[in-house]
């Protein structure tokens, strides 16, 4: 059994792209390094290396654990269905095909879909208001771009975000952080069912494009 | 790269902005599907769309890295107990074998709601959630004859991953997450118990700041005024950030995992639900 290298996943040949796991973080790796990196982990993960899992759960467990959390909002329900997510992600490993996207978009998909899923499920633990959350729409933004500061990629989807039309921003935060179905937003913004949908689809272009997302 | 496509002919996969097609309504799910604002019939019903609509197929690929680019806005690392609870896990579970290596069809997989003759592709996504996938109907002999060697291939792949999971299951079946959390804090080398009072009843913080954990615990804590609730913050110099609402009640154990690394002192404060910075004078306050 073959175990993960130590060296920096950047300038090295195929056989040695594992890094520590503080090399995630560093900023000079660049975006296709670190997702090239994070296709081969999945790929060992596919053939059974803990190692390999390991490696891709300290890379990714925040982003999983974010959306989960926020869409949840119950701290001990989120670790649990990150957990979920996680073993999934590991079994589900071989189904993963880099031609179809990223290795993060993969795995955000997956761990918004359980937490949506729960939210919806009769059993949720999580009550929630819809009266309130309308009232809190705009304030739910704030707190979501509060939350984070300083690094660049995010400083870059904040401004993204931005640059969407109010309306636009409220239904994606609705929908996407909040786990509302369209239906649902389109109560909460009291706006007909079609404007939700045609508003999403135009909020998610304009952040394609702001983002510079490639198929 | 010539991706084989089976609805060429078919008139009724209008494009996108063309709102007069037939189909035209479900195109216009895409963005909502991609954020998980269907309804399960809808949902079930646009995945099927998917497999024949190449256009909506793009743009569900893009938006999803687009959404992916949108959780950077909200990351939170977990609880660390969450990291042992998950690797123990996958000791026990054998990953699934590839859904569907024929080479003939490199990109795409079968989807079980498609047309019968043919086989579009279909977000691997949506099989991440659910069944895998069954292989393809109908396939030219020399694909059966492929097909025939990997499917042996994969037999001896599950058998040796069987033995090793097998192997590793007796290994480590003593191997229990349950108490990881907990007894993470509690052996820390720098956990501290801190005493306090919030409400006039008795408060605990255990802390970790090398592990970034927070247990708080209380009994019988009078749940607070309409309208607000109890909120934990983390103070380091100047600023605080928000560690989560804290929920009253006869017995209070609550986690939180935050950042403590510059952290100087804990606050609770009575916040209207989920405030961005404290607003009210300390509840309880403990330098860590």
């Amino acid at each position: 059994v073959p175990s993960i290298g130590t060296s920096p996943p950047s300038a090295e040949g195929p056989e040695e792209r594992f890094g520590p796991r503080d090399v995630w973080r560093s900023e000079q790796r660049s975006r296709e390094a670190q997702a090239a990196w994070l296709v081969e982990l999945v790929n060992r993960c596919a053939r059974g290396h803990e190692d390999a899992f390991e490696v891709l759960y300290d890379a990714t467990a925040a982003r999983v654990h974010g959306i989960v959390l926020r869409v949840l909002r119950a701290p001990d329900l989120a670790a649990e269905v990150t957990q979920e997510v996680f073993v999934e992600i590991w079994r589900q490993a071989a189904s993963y095909q880099s031609s179809k996207g990223s290795v993060l978009a993969w795995m955000t998909t997956v761990a918004h879909r359980r937490a949506v899923d729960r939210v919806r499920s009769t059993s949720s633990e999580v009550a929630r208001d819809d009266r309130y959350a309308a009232l809190n729409a705009e304030r739910s933004r704030d707190l979501v771009w509060d939350a984070v500061q300083g690094r660049l990629d995010v400083e870059r989807v904040r401004k993204a975000m931005d640059s969407l039309t109010p309306i636009q921003r409220e239904a994606i935060t609705l929908a996407y952080f909040g786990g509302y179905s369209q239906s649902q937003v389109a109560r909460l913004l009291s706006i007909p069912l079609g404007t939700v949908k045609t508003r999403l689809r135009d909020g998610l272009i304009g952040l394609r494009d702001a983002l510079g997302v490639a198929s | 790269v010539n991706e084989v496509r089976g609805h060429r002919g078919s008139s009724s996969t209008g494009e996108h902005g063309d709102p007069n097609s037939a189909s035209g309504d479900v195109h216009s799910n895409v963005g909502s599907y991609v954020v998980g604002a269907l309804d399960p019939p809808e949902h079930a019903e646009f995945q099927a769309h998917l497999g024949s609509c190449e256009s909506c197929r793009r743009e569900v690929t893009e938006f999803s890295e687009t959404a992916a680019e949108l959780a950077r806005l909200v990351e939170v690392p977990p609880p660390s107990g969450v990291r042992s609870a998950a690797l123990s896990a996958i000791r026990k579970v054998r990953p699934l074998p590839p859904a569907d290596p024929t080479p003939a069809q490199p990109a795409t997989t079968p989807d079980e709601v498609a047309p019968l003759d043919e086989h579009p592709s279909v977000m691997p996504w949506s099989l991440a959630l659910g069944v895998p996938p069954e292989t393809p109907v109908a396939s030219p002999p020399r694909a059966n004859r492929v097909l025939a060697a990997i499917v042996i291939l994969a037999l001896l792949l599950c058998l040796a991953l069987g033995a090793w999971v097998f192997v590793l299951l007796q290994e480590r079946a003593a191997d229990q997450a349950t108490y990881a959390q907990q007894t993470e804090l509690l052996t820390a080398p720098d956990s501290r118990l801190i005493k306090s009072t919030l409400s006039d009843v008795g408060l605990s913080y255990v802390v970790s700041k090398e592990r970034n954990l927070i247990l708080v615990t209380a009994e019988n804590l009078p749940p607070p005024p309409a309208g607000r609730s109890y909120q934990l913050w983390v103070v380091a110099g100047e600023a605080s950030t928000p560690a989560g609402m804290l929920r009253a009640g006869e017995t209070v154990q609550q986690w939180f995992s935050a950042p403590l690394e510059d952290a100087n002192a804990l606050v609770i404060t009575l916040e209207a639900d989920g405030a961005v910075r404290p607003t009210s004078e300390p509840l309880s306050k403990v330098a860590i």
